[in-house]
């Protein structure tokens, strides 16, 4: 395993792979992803001893299968298996301290497509002015935390202390807070067309 | 420590696993900070990555937790180059007698041809 390898891109990682049966490139893909994969399975499963088994589940089903399937972005595609993998391990009550009514919303939704919600997104928060405007339409706590951390330039951490919200709620109100705000932005650049 | 990023957890499109470590342990830079905390507000998966990674809280489970599943992933990885780079080998008696068997059946599809002509 050389450095250089270290310091492919994913997709020339995976060519490598399935071009050239070179396995040690999806070795090294695959482990430069363990604690992203660990994580999402913990944030869905709550439970490490859980989480720890689906990703080992998740690797084991790439390696068996990656080389079935067009790659086009390989985070997208290991981010939407290991969250159909924690999903299907929920609905199978594999995870019994977990109820399936329990599962998170943004979790069923199919929208996996990111990718093209982050570039909207982009796009959106080039819109400065507008959104200044649009923040003070949002609820109180997504409003305060969106000023705090993108005005402010608060951290995560600054705006628990300062707040009492843990880092869930911290997240979960600037992502939802910003979209929010593109709906709140689509609908005004909607009315103002007319 | 850098005040940003390294170039290489950009390239590759996900922060590698010891700017993770260093995130849920309070040990980067401000900048490094505020960097990620765009990153994980901005990036589904980022986001819902380090969320998942907070809950864990034990920095050595965590850290035993990836040892393992490099492990893993070598000892998988490794058995999945046996299976694709081992070639087909026949023992010599296996491949001259399938010489021989295709030999016979050639010479004796040439020898009925001149016969029925």
């Amino acid at each position: 395993m050389t450095p250089m390898h270290q310091q492919e891109s994913d997709q020339s990682l995976l060519q490598r792979y399935r071009e050239a049966g070179e396995a040690e490139s999806l070795g090294i893909l695959l482990k430069r992803y363990s604690l992203m994969v660990l994580g999402v399975c913990m944030k869905y499963l709550k439970n490490s001893d859980d989480a720890k088994d689906a990703t080992q589940q998740v690797f084991e089903k790439t390696i068996a299968e990656v080389h079935k399937y067009e790659i086009p972005f390989f985070k997208s595609w290991i981010y939407s298996v290991a969250r159909n993998h924690c999903l299907m391990m929920i609905r199978s009550n594999g995870v019994k301290k977990r109820k399936t009514e329990e599962i998170p919303e943004e979790l069923i939704s199919p929208d996996l497509n990111y990718q093209e919600i982050q570039s909207k997104e982009i796009a959106i928060m080039s819109q400065e002015k507008a959104l200044l405007n649009a923040i003070n339409d949002l609820s109180e706590e997504q409003s305060t935390c969106i000023n705090m951390f993108y005005l402010q330039k608060m951290s995560y951490q600054e705006i628990q202390q300062k707040t009492g919200y843990d880092f869930q709620q911290v997240k979960s109100y600037i992502q939802n807070g910003k979209r929010n705000l593109r709906i709140l932005l689509e609908k005004k650049f909607r009315e103002n067309e007319k | 420590m850098k005040n940003k990023l390294t170039t290489e957890t950009i390239r590759q499109n996900i922060p590698d696993n010891s700017t993770l470590l260093d995130y849920l342990q309070n040990s980067l830079t401000k900048s490094q900070k505020r960097e990620l905390e765009e990153w994980i507000t901005d990036d589904r998966m980022v986001g819902d990555a380090v969320e998942g990674l907070q809950l864990m809280k034990n920095f050595n489970e965590i850290n035993e937790i990836d040892r393992s599943l490099s492990l893993m992933i070598d000892k998988k990885v490794s058995k999945k180059k046996r299976k694709i780079l081992q070639p087909i080998r026949f023992p010599l008696w296996m491949t001259l007698l399938i010489t021989t068997t295709l030999l016979a059946i050639l010479v004796g599809y040439i020898l009925i041809r001149m016969l029925n002509n």
